[in-house]
């Protein structure tokens, strides 16, 4: 058997026709989403780095400059569903898609919900720091997050008191934030509870208070001192289960639900890990690694993954060019199991299949069937709409029966989209 | 057997998209879930506000009873037995409870009862007495445990409780009958889309064979609930928000389109004041509504397999209050409603002459309840879910 490829061995095109349509579309849904006529063909002109360039060093766009002039204002507002207005509009917009995706991901693994939190403030602010410092380094925004008060308030760090320690917050960092089940023990949480008492929120302020704090001794994956909430975010930092754990979350947001091959070996996120640590677990650093990656071109990664509904529906609205008001849209991505800012547990969202519950499928066609209606008629045959759609859309990878219908010419423009919007391909990235 | 699409081309002139949807082959794990022919439904029936239990279930037959309440009263209720009898609005209710279709379990609650609405619910719903409320609630984890996304819907409301929500999965919430609806206003043509876009397995990409096969149920329940949604005009519902609450969960249970659980609430039960006819009416919207469930239920041969549970978060004070209301309370009796069930009242009668506090005392932990509903009824371990072993109550 051949020794495994690793997997960040950067992608080598064997001539300039492999910068090919479908790597182009592979690689903006992937680092946004589903793209328009226009970004497909700006990201088509100079080869994979111009394109690379073009995500990582972005040029704000009309809208980025419009919004981010109105953020302070929505930022003061008390109910949450402002600012998640506000957000998706940004993600309508924006030049930058990568920030905001990398938010949401974020968004989905701090999981906190207004539900528990109730303040619009405090949420917009959480979100605003995943936005900010998402594409960072991930052990800083870990620490932003031991601070962040929507947290605080999300996970009882109010309760956690030397004298009485609440262990919600330490066990959710052990478990779901840095190093997944199994690597921790019991006694590890309780120690470390007792090192965040005293992390408080005071009238939407962060507030250390010392005398709140236990200054004894704690014995954390065997090791011994004084320590504090920051000690306990580095002791779990050099660990390579937390790398591992963390690679593995950028895996399944940006890769694949799954590794689908085994030419990479089997170890694919401890390998990922090493390379997120070597890079001072940068996040932007590590995705443009992947981005330009065997790996992430492999046939056997395209359409892997299913689109969340805001990638779902943000990506129609882009790849279509069409308008639809923010607000209406926050409320058919709740029908579509993702309300923003109220992930159904500690958990977040459960993610890939778990979007595909009937009522859930009910309410993209819902979304889909509205949205078309808002499509100004194309003037043009509808055979080169057809094909000009199975494009734009699909890469023209879509059976051949299916393209088949799309260039029949027998549909008005809204029954084509309609159809396009409900086709399984365009729900998968 | 699997149809191609050259089959269905050759043999589809004239069939519908029903027919044409009905003969696909779906996935296992669709053939499952759409089975399940033995399947047993609940309806959780959360009373929220504070149901004044002692006018609902009325111990007419403890002098006490009449001393404490010298306005709100409820002179002759409909007996059960010599002892108790039930509101006068309550009276298709009554008639049930006569068919041995009722179980009432006296003095439910927690221990250390807190009077505060959100509280309260918080610990109905996660199950959990302990300080920090859980962030997820019994039937959430009974749906993480069954690994069933679909186990539990809310439906009539979209707000999904803390009740439902699981470590990753929090049901699905359904307002109305336009939620199961295939919108197709273009009017594009179905048939295509299914032949051509729908059929065809897409073989090497798990994750869109994941979407089409997910594409074709979706479009089928939404067909079932269709059928459904006219077929049920036989049973009239009363047409108030409880009747087509009810009515809702009836179709998802016939049609089998979604949940095995639904959880619907009827608000309005804080009465602090001027309580006896708001009190009343609320409960002969019940009354209403839940009847035409059951003989919904009778007509479609479903009602051994379906149980209703009504509950809210606590019972009211045992002595009225001088507004002619009642104030917040504790443990009151739970409702159990279905053929199925050990019909009768269960439990020891409320003491009145050893209030505490004012209030009823417990005796009986609701997670004896939950455990028994898991257990008896939905086959779920209820140990996990409830957070400890509670002996199951003999109530089903």
């Amino acid at each position: 058997m051949r020794s495994p490829v690793p997997p960040l061995t950067p992608w080598q095109p064997t001539s300039g026709h492999d910068w090919s349509r479908r790597k182009i579309g592979h690689l903006l849904r992937r680092s946004g989403f589903a793209p328009s006529a226009t970004a497909i063909q700006e990201h088509g002109e100079r080869q994979i780095h111009g394109a690379l360039h073009r995500i990582f060093e972005p040029q704000p766009s009309a809208g980025d400059k419009t919004l981010d002039s109105i953020e302070k204002t929505v930022l003061g507002t008390k109910d949450s569903e402002a600012y998640a207005a506000w957000w998706l509009q940004k993600m309508l917009q924006t030049g930058d898609p990568l920030r905001e995706r990398c938010a949401l991901m974020w968004h989905g693994h701090f999981a906190t919900s207004d539900a528990k939190v109730a303040s619009g403030k405090l949420m917009a602010r959480q979100c605003r720091l995943f936005r900010q410092h998402g594409l960072g380094d991930v052990r800083d925004l870990a620490r932003k997050v031991t601070r962040d008060c929507a947290m605080l308030r999300f996970l009882d760090g109010n309760r956690n008191r030397k004298d009485h320690p609440n262990e919600n917050f330490a066990r959710e960092i052990f478990e779901l934030f840095l190093l997944g089940i199994g690597n921790y023990t019991e006694q590890d949480i309780r120690e470390a509870a007792r090192a965040f008492t005293g992390y408080r929120e005071e009238n939407g302020r962060f507030v250390f208070r010392k005398d709140l704090h236990d200054t004894g001794p704690k014995t954390v994956f065997g090791k011994t001192g004084n320590f504090d909430g920051d000690d306990i975010i580095d002791l779990c930092f050099a660990r390579e289960e937390c790398a591992t754990f963390l690679a593995r979350r950028i895996r399944a947001t940006f890769l694949a639900a799954e590794v689908a091959t085994p030419r990479y070996g089997a170890d694919v996120d401890r390998q990922l890990g090493q390379e997120l640590r070597a890079l001072d677990f940068n996040v932007g650093a590590f995705l443009r690694r992947l981005f330009e990656s065997e790996i992430f071109f492999d046939p056997a990664h395209y359409r892997t993954l299913v689109k969340s509904p805001v990638e779902y529906a943000v990506g129609a609205a882009r790849a279509l060019e069409v308008r639809v008001p923010a607000d209406q849209l926050y409320d058919s991505l709740a029908k579509m199991g993702q309300r923003l800012f109220a992930p159904p547990g500690v958990q977040g969202w459960a993610g890939g299949q778990a979007w595909l519950s009937s009522a859930r499928v009910v309410a993209r066609n819902q979304f889909a069937s509205r949205i078309v209606e808002e499509v100004t008629a194309a003037d043009e045959d509808p055979k080169a709409r057809g094909v000009r759609l199975s494009q734009l859309l699909f890469d023209d990878f879509i059976p051949k029966e299916v393209r088949k219908v799309l260039a029949n010419g027998k549909h008005s423009d809204a029954q084509l989209l309609h159809y396009c919007l409900m086709l399984p391909e365009f729900h998968v990235a | 057997m699997d149809l191609n699409r050259r089959d269905f081309l050759a043999g589809s002139v004239g069939l519908g998209i029903g027919s044409y949807l009905a003969s696909l082959t779906l996935p296992t794990w669709l053939q499952a879930a759409a089975a399940g022919a033995n399947d047993r439904f609940l309806v959780v029936l959360q009373l929220t506000g504070g149901n004044d239990a002692l006018n609902t279930i009325i111990p007419f037959g403890d002098d006490l009873y009449h001393r404490l309440r010298p306005t709100l009263r409820i002179a002759k209720p409909l007996p059960l037995d010599d002892h108790f009898g039930l509101h006068p609005r309550l009276g298709k209710l009554r008639a049930r409870f006569d068919a041995g279709q009722v179980a009432v379990q006296h003095g439910v609650g927690y221990p250390n009862p807190n009077r505060s609405h959100f509280r309260s619910l918080d610990i109905w719903h996660s199950a959990s007495v302990a300080e920090d409320t859980p962030l997820t609630g019994w039937l959430g984890r009974a749906a993480d445990r069954a690994a069933n996304q679909d186990l539990v819907w809310r439906v009539g409301s979209r707000d999904v409780p803390l009740a439902m929500r699981g470590r990753g999965s929090a049901g699905a919430a359904i307002e109305g009958p336009e939620d199961l609806r295939w919108r197709n206003p273009a009017g594009i043509d179905t048939d295509a889309l299914v032949a051509t876009g729908l059929t065809e397995r897409r073989a090497g990409s798990p994750a869109v064979e994941a979407v089409r096969a997910a594409t074709v149920d979706a479009m089928q329940r939404c067909q079932r609930a269709a059928q459904f949604e006219s077929g049920s005009s036989a049973v009239p519902y009363p047409g108030t928000g409880l009747g087509e609450r009810l009515q809702l969960a009836a179709q998802l249970f016939a049609s089998r389109v979604g949940p095995r659980v639904a959880y619907v609430s009827q608000d309005g039960y804080d009465t602090h004041s001027r309580q006896a006819d708001p009190h009343g009416d609320l409960l002969g919207e019940l009354d209403g509504a839940l009847d035409a469930f059951c003989a919904h239920m009778e007509q479609l041969g479903l009602a051994d397999r379906v149980l209703v549970f009504v509950f809210s978060e606590f019972g009211r004070r045992a002595a009225e209050n001088a507004s002619r209301g009642t104030d917040h309370g504790a443990a009151a009796p739970v409702m159990l409603v279905s053929p199925a069930v050990q019909a009768g009242l269960h439990g020891g009668r409320p003491r009145l002459d050893q209030l505490q506090d004012g209030d009823v005392a417990l005796d009986v932990d609701f997670r004896r309840v939950y455990a028994t509903l898991l257990e008896k009824w939905l086959a779920i371990d209820p140990i996990p879910v409830v957070g400890g072993e509670y002996k199951s109550l003999p109530l089903v």
